[in-house]
């Protein structure tokens, strides 16, 4: 990824301007564009300077490129225009659904892992990429409950990735969520991976849900020691940014940038490695 | 696909909708459930703090659920506030509240205005100048004071909202009808005119009336309230 190097953070409205005062600031930073597209004014002067100061990775939410309808053209030119208006190169969604038949649920929904949805994605992102001139890069989400599956999770989403020819963002907790609420081996999966498809990698925190074996894919949390664990495994295997999302219970800057201090330090001692 | 489009309508359909599930403590069903509902919960009661108090939670999170079943149709959550606006205006259990158009105007207008970039600048006054509301600003007849939390019996008023540009926050004022009839001449007549016409409909001294009608547009113009209308 051009640009794209050492660890990043999620850009909140919560916390712009004291991201601006940090004296050192993350390598880069990724941003949901559905949250600024449409800049209020009360935000637009600290945003655009951020914007002018770090590389930009932009990481959508509403794409549902899973839905069964075509892509939604409007909102691609959306997207584009945004992207375009900042000059962001690189742009991520998830691999889920959240429309159908035109109605939002504003949920990342889990897929039918079919060898018929593989061709269907594939194609999407085709013609996604096709509108945004750049590539899609896909997310591999948690999900909760397997709708309708013939094939496991690693598979289907290897698949995809080949059939469109586009990258990954390999999503570390999601991994470990997955892994646990569905009983498989998160380092197999990871071993299942083809490095070179990783453009990079996310860390987040979760959620135990209460009363029974199943973790929830907050970001509300901070990243728990199994997930920084398995990060650190997965480095030794793909070499590829990895940077630090926090969606909700969102504390001071300084705070996350404690973490994000030691996300950086076992990054970089991975790549000395 | 004709297997993967059944199962995922069938499966947005339970978690759009109220039908009972088997273990629902248990059921990851549920899960989804709750998750979907509690975003538009979230988004809504936020954008609407004072009509979740009037109506109740119950009844609130109940309207909410119906709503999520009929489907929202932007792709940004936020706004979802309009289309809720509609779905409660031609509601059945919301007949019942009279302030209710008025409410989510206010409540809505403020998120409106927060939400919005805009592009107009500060004007001076100028006496041979035409005046529209600017972007950042919001005029509306009331029939209740529901600014003032006066829900229950009808009282005419006129509120102003506006932006404050170096607070970055919405502010309300309640205006006269005389500043309001002013707002409405400023759009097809000059503020002189405006003057003459208003002296003349309530009969007061011009020379006075032209002192406090500069310092009310004076004040409008500062706040942006104002813009000036360019003749093509």
């Amino acid at each position: 990824m051009n640009n794209i190097t050492g660890c990043g953070l999620g850009l909140r409205r919560e916390f712009l301007e004291d991201f601006i005062a940090l004296k050192k600031k993350p390598d880069w930073i990724e941003i949901t564009p559905e949250n600024w597209m449409f800049t209020p004014h009360r935000y637009r002067e600290n945003f655009e300077q951020i914007m002018g100061l770090l590389p930009v990775v932009a990481h959508g939410v509403s794409l549902s490129i899973g839905s069964p309808e075509a892509v939604d053209k409007s909102f691609l030119n959306d997207i584009k225009s945004f992207l375009d208006r900042y000059k962001i190169e690189h742009y991520s969604e998830h691999l889920s659904f959240s429309t159908l038949a035109g109605m939002q649920t504003y949920e990342l929904l889990p897929l039918p892992m079919t060898r018929s949805m593989v061709r269907h994605i594939g194609d999407k992102i085709k013609q996604v990429q096709d509108v945004l001139q750049r590539p899609l890069i896909l997310e591999n989400a948690s999900y909760y409950l397997e709708p309708y599956s013939e094939m496991a999770e690693i598979d289907f989403i290897n698949e995809i990735v080949e059939y469109a020819d586009t990258t990954l963002l390999l999503d570390v907790n999601n991994v470990y969520v997955n892994a646990t609420n569905h009983g498989f081996d998160p380092d197999d999966y990871i071993a299942h991976i083809p490095p070179s498809r990783v453009a990079y990698m996310h860390i987040a925190g979760h959620l135990e849900y209460p009363d029974e074996v199943l973790l929830l894919d907050t970001h509300g949390e901070a990243v728990d020691k199994k997930v920084w664990k398995l990060l650190e495994r997965t480095l030794k295997k793909i070499k590829a940014p990895v940077m630090l999302e926090r969606d909700n219970n969102i504390p001071p800057i300084k705070e996350l940038m404690n973490e994000y201090k030691k996300l950086s330090k076992i990054v970089s001692k991975r790549s000395q490695k | 696909m004709k297997t993967e489009i059944a199962v995922m309508e069938r499966f947005v359909e339970i978690i759009q909708n109220n039908e009972e599930l088997s273990d629902p403590l248990h059921n990851r069903l549920q899960v989804y459930r709750d998750m979907v509902h509690f975003r538009f919960v979230e988004t809504l009661e936020n954008i609407y703090p004072i009509l979740t108090a009037k109506l109740g939670t119950v009844l609130m999170h109940e309207l909410i659920r119906e709503f999520m079943a009929t489907g929202a149709k932007s792709p940004y959550i936020v706004k979802i506030s309009q289309e809720f606006a509609d779905f409660l205006r031609h509601h059945p259990k919301t007949i019942k509240y009279p302030f209710l158009e008025d409410l989510l105007w206010f409540e809505y207008g403020e998120l409106d205005l927060l939400s919005r970039d805009f592009n107009d600048t500060k004007v001076a006054l100028e006496w041979n100048n035409k005046y529209e509301l600017s972007s950042s600003s919001l005029v509306r007849n009331l029939s209740y004071r529901v600014h003032s939390g006066e829900l229950e019996s009808p009282s005419v008023s006129s509120l102003l909202l506006y932006y404050h540009f170096d607070e970055k926050c919405v502010y309300f004022e309640e205006i006269t009808p005389f500043a309001k009839q002013l707002i409405e001449l400023l759009e097809k007549m000059t503020l002189e005119q405006s003057v003459m016409v208003l002296a003349e409909m309530y009969e007061l001294d011009v020379e006075i009336l032209r002192e406090n009608v500069e310092q009310l547009v004076e004040k409008w113009c500062n706040q942006r309230v104002l813009t000036k209308i360019t003749e093509v």
